[in-house]
């Protein structure tokens, strides 16, 4: 009597990431084999200091069996380096790099040095200020040939560029014979340098004093444009030709707007301004001349007084790529957005993520955050392969990229820091720690990007309850959606793997440049379905039983019969299709039926397992009716001990959901049918069907678990499709028959160093099921 | 007869008049002719200027017209190439080798400084470039000059590049002396350049040191703490960010290259 075991073993995989994964394993090797870096001084391509092979260190380099940060101070071991001659003082420069440029090294922080400390450096008028250490101030006093002021206290650029020197200015008169002559903005050092001059300091040439004019020149309706600190702004000007001060209309009739040099009381916006004229470049207005066709002054008023206004320099951008200028795709200088790049999210809100205990933000706006979060959910819609998020900006009048890394290592987000004025930022996205997440609560967390998808762990644990006692009348609660979200009972919380909401790429393209080891290996997923037959078959009888299990008694012809598989059983195509979200019943019924309930019909007339072995644990042999328990050969086992776990799928239509779900979740991995652009180079790549395969192979096992036999490995889905012809083939080559009444099933269970299940000699065995 | 005659003379004076005129104008199309040749002569050909003109430039004039070309193209490529004539180590970006100012070969590292005390890096090699120029140009002095009939004397000295706030100034101590009716003596020349690369530099470590630090040195922040620049930043896919710094009215340039805390693709 031979009573062989077979095992139907499926398998999903993605075609091309098999390899991948082989490759993974390989590549891993090689890497533990080869883990003797050193630290070179000098790589062949010229790079200081790097961890690198020896075979990859410049002859004659120093080089050192350590990581460089371990090495000692006489070696790679970064510090601060300091030119004595220039002031300057650079970080993490390796003591040999800052030695070799005639710097003197420090191991110190370079905030811990106090020649290292910068401060401003103000200069007379008509230099910049400059934030530099002190010596790099003395360096350009004697450069130039002035005297500078060094200010410690400042400690920041912007303030330090606002400083003013402290020579005060005014009006310098100068007699020509019986004619004057009047300047403003002189100093008093240079107003004295002239001949027979006077010198107001503090005023201006259309001051009086004591109702006396001090020169000739008087106010006048003209304005002009100046460039002082950066900014060009509208001046007043006299009658004479000179600047007065900054434009405000409302101050025309002010005399001592006309006497005094006073600092402009009123500001412009990035709008610009037809009265006053105190631009500001670095937040985007200069002064211009007013022209009603000019596309950054049409919209203003003409100015009451000259011929100039502030004006915002302002960019236009068809963001939306309609081929007009929308009235929001005017942006200001200084704002930023995202780029609609295809296959991207557009304007992906600038708190996608967020601390749930500590935010700012409104109901209103968390729930859009959330429905933003749903629509990311959809793989073959958004963050396609070769996508790239790109962040946009209006510099004065110019519309710049600053693309966001590569491969989706970062991501685009953007908001509005102030009304009307939009602010986006490249920030990273935080993939990385999805896949180590073993739950729904923290996986889902808000602060986080990943997403739940239930089905499959990472780990193979089905982390289910039992299934017993559940009662007809337990339906589940309204919000089940049948077939797409698990039912009742099921472990929701842990049943599942937590993968990225953004899924990551890499440049598959070109797997010579792909040093990094690709994620979608851990989308593979391989199931062994277990079929079970009688003990005693002979070969006629095993014909029968073959045939048993071939035969369709209601239509007649060979199927693939899914009543005597006793493991894994989802897996089959088409496995409890009646009970799918397209099929005509209930899948309580399924779920009641897994807790001893019973079923509409007959298992066997549906396409469901009739085995007790699927249900109860520890039990064998055939369902009778429409129902069953799991009181069998261990009578004295309470029923509760024998229910085999409710399975992490019940329908084969989950199945594939699910791990189509998880396996494009995780990458550029799987099929994705949309068309993608890459972001390098003009060709288009189309999504490919057998990056993301079923195939199934048959292996017949002998009572002890040995492989008698082997099938042909055949392709049965590819890209979303079942391949009806290799289906049918699949059914035809069947063999697969499995021995009866094994009780210690584990020991013929080994496990892969993946730790995938599969049928093995006993002699072989290595591990425990 | 007298009839003819004096119709002929009639003719005759007629038509003198008309030749006259004939003539005149044709003097005066032709001057019209020259004079605009001259003149466009004069504008498009600037060796002729230089002959015309030469009489009157002095040794000075002479020498920073000859060397400021040499020295601008110097510039412009070190500008391109982050610093240096010879980047090392390198990242070929657009055709153009930029120098990696901060590498690091690995990921989640920070970068090592590749490049420091740029500076003076810069000043030397363009001291070292610019060194046969400027020996050539003050040979091609002595021949002007001993053209002229000038005997000329010229005392070979140190050429010095300096980069100052807004400007590159080139100093040659070199001495010449002309001696024709009586005797001059040149020893002053500099070429001077209105370039902002010392400012340019000083962004360029600001940009560093955010980048050692992990920080990110955002465009669209500089922008306002340096509004004269322009600033570009390009993430390409070895991890390496490249940035292209431009002043916006002096049109000085500085490209470089900087690899620090990449995040890879996959694992």
């Amino acid at each position: 009597m031979s009573k062989n075991r077979t095992l139907n073993k499926k398998g999903l995989e993605i075609f091309g990431i098999l390899a991948l994964v082989l490759f993974a394993v390989n590549l891993l090797a090689s890497i533990c084999a080869q883990n003797n870096y050193v630290c070179c001084e000098e790589t062949k391509s010229g790079e200081f200091c790097q961890n690198v092979p020896p075979s990859e260190c410049k002859e004659g380099a120093m080089k050192v069996p350590a990581r460089c940060e371990d090495t000692g101070e006489d070696f790679c071991k970064a510090g601060t380096c300091i030119y004595e001659s220039t002031g300057k003082c650079e970080i993490n420069v390796p003591k040999t790099v800052c030695i070799k440029n005639g710097g003197a090294w420090d191991r110190r922080d370079k905030r811990e040095i106090p020649i290292c400390q910068e401060g401003c450096c103000i200069t007379p008028k008509g230099l910049s200020n400059f934030f530099v250490t002190q010596v790099e101030c003395r360096n350009i006093a004697e450069e130039f040939g002035i005297e500078t002021q060094f200010d410690p206290s400042i400690k920041d650029e912007l303030t330090c560029l606002a400083q003013k020197p402290s020579e005060k200015e005014g009006a310098c008169v100068v007699k020509k014979g019986y004619q004057t002559e009047c300047k403003n903005y002189l100093t008093e050092e240079e107003c004295l340098a002239k001949e027979n001059s006077t010198f107001y300091p503090g005023l201006l040439c259309t001051a009086t004093i004591n109702g006396e004019a001090i020169s000739n020149c008087a106010k006048s309706k003209e304005t002009m444009c100046y460039k002082e600190g950066g900014s060009t702004k509208v001046y007043f000007m006299d009658s004479c030709g000179n600047r007065a001060n900054v434009y405000d209309a409302n101050k025309y009739n002010d005399p001592d707007y006309w006497t005094k040099i006073q600092e402009p009381e009123c500001a412009v916006g990035p709008d610009g301004s037809s009265t006053c004229g105190n631009c500001n470049y670095r937040l985007g207005s200069s002064c211009t001349k007013y022209d009603s066709s000019h596309p950054n002054t049409k919209n203003m008023e003409k100015p009451e007084y000259g011929e100039f206004v502030c004006a915002g320099i302002m960019c236009e951008y068809d963001t939306n790529r309609n081929g007009k200028i929308d009235k929001n795709e005017r942006y200001y200088h200084g704002e930023s957005w995202c780029a609609e790049v295809p296959g991207t999210y557009y304007h992906l809100p600038l708190y996608l993520t967020y601390d749930p205990s500590n935010n700012n933000l409104t109901d209103e706006e968390k729930k859009e955050i959330e429905k933003v979060r749903q629509e990311l959910r959809d793989t073959s819609k958004y963050n396609l392969p070769g996508s790239r998020y790109v962040r946009l900006y209006c510099d004065h009048g110019e519309v710049k990229e600053d693309p966001c890394a590569e491969f989706r290592q970062e991501i685009c987000v953007e908001g509005e820091i102030v009304e009307d004025f939009s602010y986006a930022k490249c920030v990273e996205n935080l993939w990385r720690d999805c896949v180590t997440i073993e739950n729904y609560t923290e996986c889902e967390d808000p602060s986080r990007m990943c997403k739940w998808v239930w089905g499959y762990r990472f780990d193979r644990e089905n982390r289910n309850p039992k299934a017993y006692g559940l009662k007809k009348s337990d339906k589940p609660p309204a919000e089940y959606k049948k077939g797409t979200v698990p039912e009742y009972k099921y472990n929701y919380e842990e049943q599942g793997s937590c993968v990225p909401l953004i899924p990551p790429g890499y440049n598959f393209w070109n797997p010579e440049e792909n040093k990094a080891t690709p994620i979608c290996g851990m989308g593979i997923v391989i199931e062994p379905v277990l079929y079970e037959t009688h003990w005693g078959s002979t070969d006629k009888k095993l014909q029968g039983a073959r045939k048993r299990l071939m035969e369709d008694k209601k239509f007649g012809k060979t199927k693939f019969r899914a009543n005597h598989c006793y493991k894994n059983c989802y897996a089959i195509p088409d496995y409890a299709k009646e009970f799918s979200s397209k099929g005509k019943y209930d899948l309580w019924d399924l779920i009641h039926f897994h807790s001893g309930g019973s079923l509409p019909k007959k298992p066997e007339d549906l396409h469901v397992s009739d085995r007790k072995g699927y249900y109860c644990k520890n039990a064998v042999g055939e369902i009778w009716g429409k129902g069953f328990d799991c009181i069998g050969a261990a009578i004295w086992e309470s029923e509760k001990k024998k229910r085999e776990k409710i399975p992490i799928f019940y329908t084969n239509e989950q199945w594939l959901q699910q791990i189509i779900k998880r396996a494009r979740s995780l990458g550029d991995c799987g099929y994705k049918e949309a068309q993608y652009e890459m972001q390098r180079g003009p060709y288009k790549i189309e999504g490919d069907i057998l990056a993301e395969t079923i195939s199934s192979e048959y292996q017949v096992l002998t009572q002890k678990g040995k492989v008698k036999e082997k099938g042909e490995k055949i392709l049965l889905w590819a890209g979303g499709m079942w391949i009806k012809e290799n289906l049918d083939k699949f059914m035809e080559n069947y063999e697969s028959i499995i021995r009866e009444g094994e009780w210690n099933r584990s020991e013929y269970i080994c496990k892969d160093e993946n730790g995938y299940e599969y049928y093995c000699d006993k002699s072989q065995k290595t591990g425990s099921s | 007869m007298n009839k003819k005659k004096g119709e002929n003379k009639n003719f005759s004076r007629e038509l003198l008049r008309k030749n006259k005129r004939g003539q005149v104008a044709i003097f005066v199309i032709v001057a019209i002719v020259i004079i605009a040749f001259a003149a466009l002569a004069y504008v498009y050909f600037p060796k002729i200027k230089l002959a015309l003109t030469s009489e009157k430039k002095s040794p000075n004039q002479f020498i920073t017209e000859c060397v400021k070309d040499d020295l601008e193209e110097y510039v412009k490529q070190i500008s391109l190439q982050g610093g240096t004539l010879n980047p090392s180590p390198y990242y070929m970006y657009e055709g153009n080798k930029l120098q990696y100012i901060c590498y690091t070969n690995e990921n989640y590292e920070a970068c090592i400084r590749q490049k420091t005390n740029l500076k003076e890096g810069i000043e030397k090699e363009l001291e070292e470039a610019i060194e046969e120029t400027v020996s050539n140009c003050f040979a091609s002095l002595k021949e002007e000059y001993e053209k002229k009939g000038y005997d000329v004397s010229i005392r070979s000295g140190e050429i010095k590049v300096k980069l100052s706030p807004k400007r590159i100034i080139g100093s040659f101590d070199y001495e010449v002396v002309l001696s024709k009716e009586g005797s001059e003596k040149y020893d002053s020349f500099n070429v001077i350049l209105n370039n902002n690369l010392y400012e340019l530099l000083d962004l360029l470590d600001k940009i560093v040191d955010i980048e050692i630090n992990g920080g990110d040195a955002d465009p669209v922040v500089l922008m306002y703490g340096y509004p004269q620049f322009e600033i570009e930043r390009k993430k390409q896919s070895d991890g390496t960010t490249v940035y292209l710094l431009k002043d916006r009215e002096a049109g000085g340039i500085l490209n470089f290259a900087v690899r620090s805390w990449v995040l890879p693709p996959g694992i």
